[in-house]
């Protein structure tokens, strides 16, 4: 393909491109619903900060018949520290508030007036029977609150009962008791470390975030195409596109701007989701974020390219969607099976790697969760590419063949004489 | 090839199925003529001319553009305005040129500079950011030859351009082709429209049922038929009427 080609097909794409993020109802789709999700999100995170800010509302009464309670070991509520670095629990355990009361009267007072949203009374018999009575305003919701003030004031007690008795070392093991670090043998026999609850959620994940990708732009996409290539039969247009480019670059120049186009919105939705995938790689290491990118990137122009041939032999948008659904499952089978059988290293496994319409996701998924060979990925990627240029030139055969029908559908015999043709 | 042919088809045929559409067709359309092709509706014009543009692939015989089949090249330099009108009604009449413009291998500049000429040229430059849906049905049509005017083509191919022009504008059309072919450029186009084609073409071919009935210059063939001068309307109803 010479640089005049080239560049007719940058113009066709750019053209494709444009007058689908031009459309009010694409800017609303891609860009409205991710903004009202960010707002509301950004109302939630004022209306939580408020909260934390309200001294009176993280507040915990403790009276202290017992009189064991040193408040000098209390925590006190964190404004800026570790909210980021902690787990949830902690974070928010830190913003609750103990402060001793003299009276139960004014505790409870206090209680029902919303000065505290909690009253803890430590009892006289503490020592022998541990006995502590919790005081909460009446609700029909549970209080999470309540449950970390009486967390804090346990161990505030464990901290006053053991001070002075103990050295601080003894104390703060008492506390907290062990550290345990977990480490992972490999049937090799490599000892690392046991990968966080976390990073295991993120493993399993990981692959299923970009095979959604994958699918929803497929689907995306699938329409866009459709609808371009609606409006240029409707416009009577191809011919005029057909006296100044070939199919084929009419075709390329198609599937990458609507491609580009479609892959947006996906991309924007799973913007967010998909921050969780940057620590994921970092640990998984970055050749395999590569072989991600590649799958779903050539994964995306083979069933583009699909979509195109049979988009325009399609009769109807309910028609298309059928075949943009069929496609979608042949994409999507090999997670099936996987999900099925649990086999990911068997010969059906590396066969369906191997076969251009399943090889994108089973690679996707294997990649992910076992240890593909470099001459197994490798075979992927060329049946891929095969795949693509197959699929390019009879798309092509049949664009050139059926899109002067205006109207008319092939039926499946002319269109199998033209794929004997092409 | 002969010296000075723009256009040669050697033998051409084409069926769709059952249906021949173009039978062992033979022309040759020479550099800086106009040059008419008239038939019937179904005849078969449309469908030679789309293989002149490599839209269709003959089933046999051979087409060569200045003697080479057509290729990336020689298409920037043919102009074609296709039976079936196609425009982009959504866009603005100036971003719908220039795209055009550009498939044909121009430069943004150049589009840009081309699409205010044409503009001009047809008179309604003042229409050009609006959409064109929004423009009168033969404002439309304009647009819609300016496209195959728009890269300054060498060879314009023009499939039933006069249809549903009104008088004026039909004039002016005229007008401009035989600019194009004072300039020593190749006008094919085909009518049905006899005076039309009796006004501007120096030679013609008659298609009838996917083959030649008629082929030469305009004056030998008005004359051939009964040896006094004939209208091309007559000639052209006799023909049709005595297959019937």
């Amino acid at each position: 393909m010479n640089g005049k080609a080239t560049n007719k097909i940058l113009v066709i794409a750019q053209h494709e491109f444009i007058t689908v993020v031009c459309r009010p109802a694409y800017l609303i789709t891609t860009l409205g619903m991710p903004l009202l999700l960010l707002g509301t999100l950004w109302g939630e995170w004022l209306i939580a900060m408020r909260v934390v800010k309200n001294k009176s509302a993280n507040t915990a009464a403790v009276v202290d018949y017992a009189g064991m309670v040193n408040f000098d070991h209390a925590r006190r509520p964190s404004d800026k520290e570790s909210l980021l670095t902690e787990d949830l629990e902690n974070s928010v355990s830190r913003i609750v508030r103990l402060e001793r009361y003299e009276s139960l009267d004014q505790a409870l007072d206090d209680l029902a007036r919303e000065r505290v949203f909690a009253c803890h009374v430590i009892e006289g018999d503490y020592l022998k029977t541990g006995r502590i009575t919790s005081y909460v305003r009446e609700s029909r919701m549970g209080s999470t609150k309540s449950y970390l003030s009486e967390r804090n004031l346990t161990t505030l007690i464990r901290t006053s009962l053991l001070e002075g008795r103990v050295t601080d070392e003894v104390r703060q093991r008492v506390l907290d008791p062990a550290r345990i670090e977990r480490l992972e043998v490999s049937p090799q026999g490599q000892i690392k470390p046991e990968m966080s609850q976390n990073q295991k959620l993120l493993s399993l994940m990981a692959p299923l975030l970009l095979c959604m990708l994958l699918t929803s732009s497929i689907f995306m996409s699938a329409n866009y195409l459709l609808q371009s290539l609606i409006l240029e039969n409707q416009n009577r247009v191809m011919e005029v596109l057909l006296s100044s480019v070939r199919p084929i670059e009419l075709l390329i120049g198609k599937t990458l701007g609507l491609g580009a186009a479609g892959i947006i919105p996906p991309g924007i939705y799973a913007f967010f989701p998909s921050l969780i995938l940057v620590p994921y790689f970092a640990t998984q290491g970055w050749r395999l974020m590569a072989l991600a990118v590649i799958y779903v990137g050539l994964g995306y122009l083979l069933f583009a390219v699909l979509l195109a041939a049979t988009g325009i032999i399609a009769n109807g948008m309910r028609e298309n969607s059928q075949l943009a659904g069929l496609w979608t499952f042949i994409c999507l089978l090999p997670a099936i099976v996987f999900l099925l059988s649990g086999e990911m290293d068997s010969w059906a496994a590396r066969a369906m790697s191997w076969f251009p319409l399943t090889a994108p996701t089973a690679m996707l998924i294997r990649i992910c969760y076992t240890r593909v060979a470099a001459w197994d990925a490798l075979l992927s990627i060329v049946s891929l590419v095969i795949g693509i240029w197959v699929a390019l030139r009879y798309a092509t055969k049949i664009f050139r063949a059926s899109s002067l029908m205006y109207g008319k559908r092939p039926t499946l015999p002319v269109v199998w004489r033209w794929l004997r043709q092409a | 090839m002969l010296n000075g042919d723009a256009i040669v088809v050697d033998s051409v045929s084409k069926s769709f199925g059952a249906v021949a559409a173009v039978k062992d067709l033979s022309f040759v359309v020479r550099r800086g003529e106009v040059f008419g092709i008239v038939g019937p509706n179904g005849a078969g014009k449309t469908t030679m001319l789309r293989m002149i543009m490599d839209i269709f692939r003959p089933d046999a015989g051979r087409i060569s553009v200045y003697g080479q089949a057509m290729d990336d090249q020689i298409k920037q330099r043919v102009g074609y305005l296709p039976e079936e009108r196609g425009i982009y009604v959504k866009l603005k009449v100036r971003r719908a040129l220039e795209y055009f413009a550009r498939l044909k291998g121009l430069s943004r500049p150049g589009a840009q500079a081309n699409a205010e000429k044409w503009l001009r040229r047809f008179g309604i430059e003042e229409f050009k950011d609006r959409r064109i849906e929004t423009l009168s049905k033969g404002n439309q049509q304009k647009v819609q030859l300016i496209v195959a005017f728009i890269a300054d083509p060498e060879i314009v191919i023009l499939d039933e351009p006069l249809a549903g022009l009104d008088p004026v504008n039909a004039r002016l059309l005229a007008a401009i082709i035989r600019e194009m072919a004072a300039e020593g450029k190749t006008v094919i186009f085909s009518s049905h429209q006899m005076p039309a084609v009796e006004n501007l073409c120096e030679r013609l071919l008659m298609v009838h049922r996917g083959e030649a009935a008629l082929y030469g210059p305009l004056d030998e063939i008005r004359r051939s038929q009964t040896g006094v001068e004939e209208r091309l309307e007559d000639i052209y109803v006799r023909i049709v009427e005595g297959e019937r």
